[in-house]
Parts: C-alpha cells; sequence; structure tokens
C-alpha cells in the first residue's frame, strides 16, 4: 500500500495527541492505535475490498491534523421531518441537544459520559476500518432511551466540521420496551469515517431512516445494530455515490423472536464506486428478516451489493429473505449481485435472489406514444423504480430530491 | 369527406427481418372511420404500430404521410403530440407512476407542442374526472398506477380515456374489442363515437365484426399477407363474418 505509511506515522500521532483531550477513552485508542500500527490493515480484505478499495480509507486527509474552514452551512439540503428533535454533529462534534422528551438522555465522550467500551459491539475484525475511527476520535455521541419511553423522532444531521476529514461515532441504546423514530442525515463535504453503534433492548422498536446522498470524498459508513428479544429494527435507506463511498450495514438478531426489515435504495452515476454490504445475523429462535434493496447505476459507475444472511447454530425457525433487485441504465455501467446464505441451524426458512434489467421498452414506447420524450419517460420511469416499497412520509419529506442529480444524468 | 390525414402508399415493413407489410396501400380521409380487418397474422397488428413509430417496425419501402408530411423519421413522441393515437391491444401495466401524473405529463406535452399554456391542476382533474365518469372508470383508478392492477376491460377504457383527454387528430385502435365483454364493448365504443367528428380520423383494427355494429365505419378494407386485398364499405364486414376471410384471401 503506497500510500500507507505516511499515513500510519500522522495517525498514531495524531492518535497520541487526541489521549491528552480525552483521557477515559485512551485505552481503547491506545488498542486500535496498536493495530494501525501493525499496518495488517487491508492486507486481508482482498475479497470484501474488491470492489471499492480499502486504500482511500488509509489514507490522508484521514490521521492529518490540518484544520481548514468548515463547510458552508448546508441546512437547507436535510429534509424535514414532522416534530424531530434536530442534533447537529460537525466533524465529530455535536451540537447543542435539542429539547428532548424526558428519559432520552443525550450525553457526550468529552462531556463526562465516562468510561464506556466503545467497541465492545461492533465486530472490528469484519469492520477494521473501525480502528482508523476509534483511533482518530474526538468525541463521540452517546443516547440513551430509558425503558417504555417512546423517545419520538431524533433527526441526526451530520456536516463537515474544522477537521481535514470526519470521524464520528454515534451510540444509542434503547431500554427494554422503548420507542424511538432515528432519522440518520449525512451531508459531508469530506473523507468521512462514520460509525452508528445501536443496541435495540428486548422489545424495544427503532424505527431507522438513514439518508446519504451524493458526497465527494472517501465516505465509509457503518450502523450496527443489535436487536433484543421481541425488539424490531426497521432501516430505510437511500445512498448515492461519491466516487468511492462504503455503505455497510451489520444487523445481529441476538434475542429470540426479534426481527428486522432491511429495506435499501442506492443509486450510482458518473464514475462513482458504490459498495453496499449487509450482513444480518440470526442468533436467536425465531428471529425473522426481510431485506429489499434496489441499486440503480449509470454512466460509467459500479454499484455493488453484497447481502449475507447468516444463521448461526441453534438459530431455529430463522425465517430470512432477501430480494435485490437492479436496473442497469448505461451499457457501460456495472452492477455486482452478490446475496450470500450461511445456515448452520436445520430448521429455518431462507431464501435469496438477484435480478439485473433494464428499462423494459415497451413501458417507455407506451409513454411516447403519449408524447412524453424519451428522456423524460425513462427518468419517470427510473423514478418508479426508486419508489417501489417508499412511504409516503419519506416521499412527502421529499426524499427522491436526493436523485435528482443522478435522474438527470 | 375532406382533406387525406393519413396516406399510406406501397409500404413495406419488416419485423426482426421478416416481412410484414409487403405493399400497403391506404388514405384516411378527415372525418373517416376506416376498418381494417384481416385474419390474424395478417399484419394488421404491424400496421398500427408502424403509424405510431414502435422500434422495431422497419419501413423498407414506401411512405406514410399525415397531413401531408413524412412520419417515418419522426419519433413516437413528435408523431403523438403532431396528433396521432395509439389505443394498445396490450396495454402495459407500470407501478410507480401513476394514472394521474402520466395523463398531466402527456396533455402537458401535447399542449406544449401546440404552442397552448398547460392547464392548471383544478382544471385537469375535472376534465379528467368528467371523462373518466362517463367510461364508468372510478376516481379511485386515476391515483393508481398506470393500468396496474386493471382489468382487461380496466385497461381499454383507460386507453379511451388517453384518447379524450388528449384529443388527437387520427386515432388508431389496435383490436380495443379483444376481451370486452358486452357492456365494455358498448361503453368504449361510446367513447370512441364522442371522439368521432369531421375533423378526425378513426384506424380502426378489428378481427371481428362486432366492434363495427357499435362504431359504424365508412369504408372497410381487408389485410391479407401484408398487403389490402380488398376495400369496401360496412356490408363487405357483414360478408366477411358470413364467409370468413378464406374467399378473399385465397383469391389474392
Amino acid at each position: 500500500m503506497q500510500s500507507a505509511p505516511s499515513f500510519i506515522d500522522t495517525a498514531l500521532a495524531r492518535s497520541r495527541e487526541l489521549d491528552g483531550l480525552l483521557p477515559l477513552f485512551a485505552s481503547e485508542r491506545r488498542s486500535s492505535a496498536n493495530v494501525l500500527a501493525r499496518r495488517t490493515i487491508g492486507s486481508d480484505t482482498a475479497e470484501t475490498w474488491k470492489y471499492v478499495p480499502i486504500a482511500p480509507f488509509l489514507a490522508a486527509p484521514f490521521g492529518s491534523d490540518d484544520t481548514v474552514a468548515p463547510s458552508a452551512p448546508v441546512q437547507s439540503a436535510f429534509l424535514d421531518f414532522a416534530d424531530a428533535a434536530v442534533i447537529r454533529i460537525e466533524g465529530s462534534n455535536p451540537g447543542a441537544p435539542a429539547t428532548l422528551r424526558s428519559g432520552v438522555r443525550l450525553t457526550t465522550l468529552s462531556g463526562g459520559a465516562g468510561s464506556v467500551a466503545m467497541n465492545a459491539n461492533i465486530d472490528v475484525d469484519r469492520y477494521p476500518l473501525t480502528h482508523v475511527n476509534t483511533a482518530l476520535l474526538v468525541d463521540a455521541l452517546l443516547i440513551s432511551v430509558a425503558p417504555g419511553v417512546d423517545a419520538g423522532t431524533l433527526d441526526l444531521r451530520f456536516t463537515s466540521g474544522a477537521d481535514a476529514a470526519n470521524v464520528s461515532r454515534v451510540r444509542i441504546e434503547l431500554g427494554n420496551r422503548s420507542r424511538l423514530r432515528l432519522v440518520e442525515q449525512h451531508h459531508e463535504d469530506r473523507a468521512t469515517n462514520a460509525i452508528v453503534d445501536i443496541a435495540v433492548g428486548d422489545g424495544a422498536a427503532l424505527e431507522h431512516t438513514r439518508l446519504l446522498p451524493a458526497a465527494v470524498a472517501p465516505s465509509w459508513l457503518l450502523a450496527t445494530v443489535r436487536v433484543g428479544r421481541d425488539a424490531a429494527y426497521e432501516l430505510a435507506g437511500h445512498a448515492l455515490g461519491t466516487q468511492t463511498r462504503r455503505h455497510d450495514v451489520h444487523v445481529r438478531l441476538d434475542g429470540d423472536r426479534a426481527r428486522t426489515q432491511v429495506d435499501l435504495k442506492c443509486a450510482a452515476h458518473r464514475k462513482d464506486k458504490l459498495d453496499h454490504h449487509i450482513v444480518v445475523e440470526h442468533a436467536g429462535v425465531d428471529t425473522v428478516s426481510r431485506q429489499t434493496v434496489h441499486g440503480l447505476a449509470t454512466n460509467t459507475a459500479e454499484l455493488t451489493f453484497d447481502g449475507r444472511i447468516h444463521i448461526r447454530p441453534g438459530a431455529q425457525r430463522s425465517d430470512a429473505r432477501l430480494t435485490n433487485k437492479n436496473l442497469l441504465l448505461d451499457r457501460r455501467a456495472r452492477i455486482n449481485a452478490k446475496p450470500e446464505l450461511e445456515i448452520y441451524a436445520n430448521d429455518v426458512k431462507c431464501s435469496h435472489g438477484a435480478t439485473v434489467g433494464q428499462l423494459d421498452p415497451n413501458h417507455v414506447f407506451y409513454l411516447q406514444a403519449r408524447g412524453v420524450d424519451e428522456a423524460a419517460a425513462r427518468a419517470m420511469l427510473t423514478r418508479a423504480f426508486l419508489t417501489t416499497g417508499l412511504s409516503d412520509e419519506l416521499r412527502d419529506a421529499g426524499v427522491l430530491d436526493l436523485y435528482a442529480e443522478f435522474l438527470a444524468s | 369527406m375532406s382533406a387525406k390525414l393519413l396516406e399510406i402508399d406501397d409500404l413495406h415493413v419488416t419485423v426482426a427481418g421478416t416481412p410484414i407489410l409487403k405493399g400497403l396501400t391506404l388514405d384516411v380521409a378527415a372525418g373517416e372511420v376506416a376498418a381494417i380487418m384481416g385474419p390474424n397474422g395478417s399484419g394488421k397488428s404491424t400496421l398500427a404500430n408502424v403509424v405510431a413509430g414502435r422500434p422495431g417496425y422497419d419501413v423498407t419501402h414506401g411512405t406514410i404521410r399525415y397531413r401531408g408530411e413524412s412520419l417515418v423519421d419522426l419519433a413516437p413522441e413528435a408523431r403523438a403530440r403532431a396528433g396521432v393515437f395509439l389505443a394498445f391491444q396490450y396495454p402495459v401495466e407500470i407501478p410507480g407512476v401513476s394514472n394521474m401524473e402520466f395523463l398531466k405529463a402527456s396533455l402537458d406535452a401535447h399542449r406544449t407542442a401546440r404552442g397552448e399554456v398547460s392547464l392548471s391542476a383544478v382544471d385537469f382533474m375535472k376534465r379528467v374526472r368528467a371523462v373518466a365518469a362517463s367510461l364508468d372508470l372510478s376516481p379511485e383508478f386515476l391515483k393508481r398506477g398506470v393500468n396496474e392492477g386493471f382489468s382487461g376491460g380496466e385497461k381499454k377504457r383507460n386507453e379511451i380515456l388517453q384518447l379524450l383527454v388528449l384529443e388527437p387528430m387520427l386515432a388508431i385502435l389496435d383490436e380495443t374489442d379483444s376481451g370486452l365483454d358486452i357492456d365494455a364493448l358498448q361503453v368504449v365504443a361510446g367513447g370512441v363515437n364522442r371522439f368521432r367528428s369531421k375533423t378526425n380520423g378513426i384506424l380502426l383494427v378489428t378481427h371481428y365484426q362486432r366492434l363495427l355494429e357499435h362504431i359504424v365505419p365508412d369504408t372497410v378494407h381487408v389485410l391479407a399477407d401484408g398487403r389490402i386485398v380488398k376495400s369496401g364499405d360496412r356490408r363487405l364486414a357483414l360478408e366477411l363474418e358470413e364467409k370468413g376471410y378464406g374467399w378473399i384471401t385465397d383469391a389474392a
């Protein structure tokens, strides 16, 4: 790795500087820095980093302590959700907490959240960039919802701060039988390494909307979620390309009867490389998962979806389904679809399937025969593909506006 | 009858390299309803589709003129905006595009081409609802995806709805009667008859005489093996019903 040595050296120096800032977090930071120092990250990841390469995530501006002017506020680019408490995160610095419902607690590492094992719930071997995040983290946001509380809607809005790269961490804990609607919107214009780490307590319910509009720098985002007994986690994601973006989602159905539904739409254009890797692990019995992923690629973009269902030993009567539908809009574009099943229990229901197709010429002609020109007809049909399964709430909030540039390309 | 709306002269068309139309000549005047009849595989649907400009229908020889101008090099949308309308034999279902959104985009395209301003949303809704009511289509249909989950009869009525909203000058009805029960047939025929006027022309492609009892044609043409082999008035259709197609196609 050509750029690795200089990156590692600056990252390690930066990490040591940060020790003084957040002493309570120092031991975890040091252990991740030590992993970085071994320079093994990225060396054995050929298969999982086959499409979007890992190199740009192990290079400057990550690790650099340069500061730059914060980007112009882009609040207008964020979608508004009814009755949402807005929390702004600039770089890794959480802004002033919005008014929260009682039973919802918001703290930061720097604000004295105490010593928390920040990586305890993260599969760091699977997600080695977690070490970069841990070594370079300046602060983290911790949100907890007390048992039985309906926390309403929290709207996390990420923008770039003064650092040359955004390294952020949010940890969310839902107490038993609590509820939360979480909206996560990213408008970072710099290199990004962002982790959202979620625990959904027994009988709790989390409805998560993740909006990742097109960005201009390498972007790695991880959502890792543990779902407890009788708990539910729903994710509706919309992700567009950047020159290089990798989006990881890891859902672990730990509790019996835990269930999850992941609906993801992703679109890549220009020369974007956009990777989505979803792992759903069934560990409890009678767990249910549904994954529906719609992908679109045009121009010379490359879109990858790697969806894995993993049934652990003893996870009997797991019921898992994965559907991946892709629309290839340009003969130069490329779509890689990789649905995977790994099953270690004998009484399970699993299905997975992937298709790649083009716009139906009969549909295009039908619209043209009514006077709609070809480009508009294709945009209308592409939009229709994006609206499959879209909730009225997201549609009304203007989520399709995120695709305006994509649809015009 | 006045000026020619559609003039087709010695038209040869191939589909995927196979010749289907082999020297078809046909005129439709303003105000005329011309029925095209013929056995399966004679080229009726090819004729309807090539006039509308469907990709894959290649004109290898001959001309298609609409109001004096050649259509052959025009994109399908340009033909539609100029006033050529194809009612599809098999209207497609397009989930995710609502009927309303689709109709509005179509009408806006037509009005812009004619140099007219777009209708306001309110006027548009009024107009579409009135037409829908005349075709026994519930307003609920308009909110659904284009033809999504519609029965065969509902799809055909939706084609006629579009015809009446877009107000073209030349309507090509491709087997609009197929798959309709008698009640639906009467509703559809009623819609077509409302469209009929001194200035509009209709090319009625059908396999059966039945439709012609409800939409009475001025002229009837028999198409066999890619050519018009016999022309007459509506009595020809009755004769065909009695004798079948064999006596004409064998002679041709």
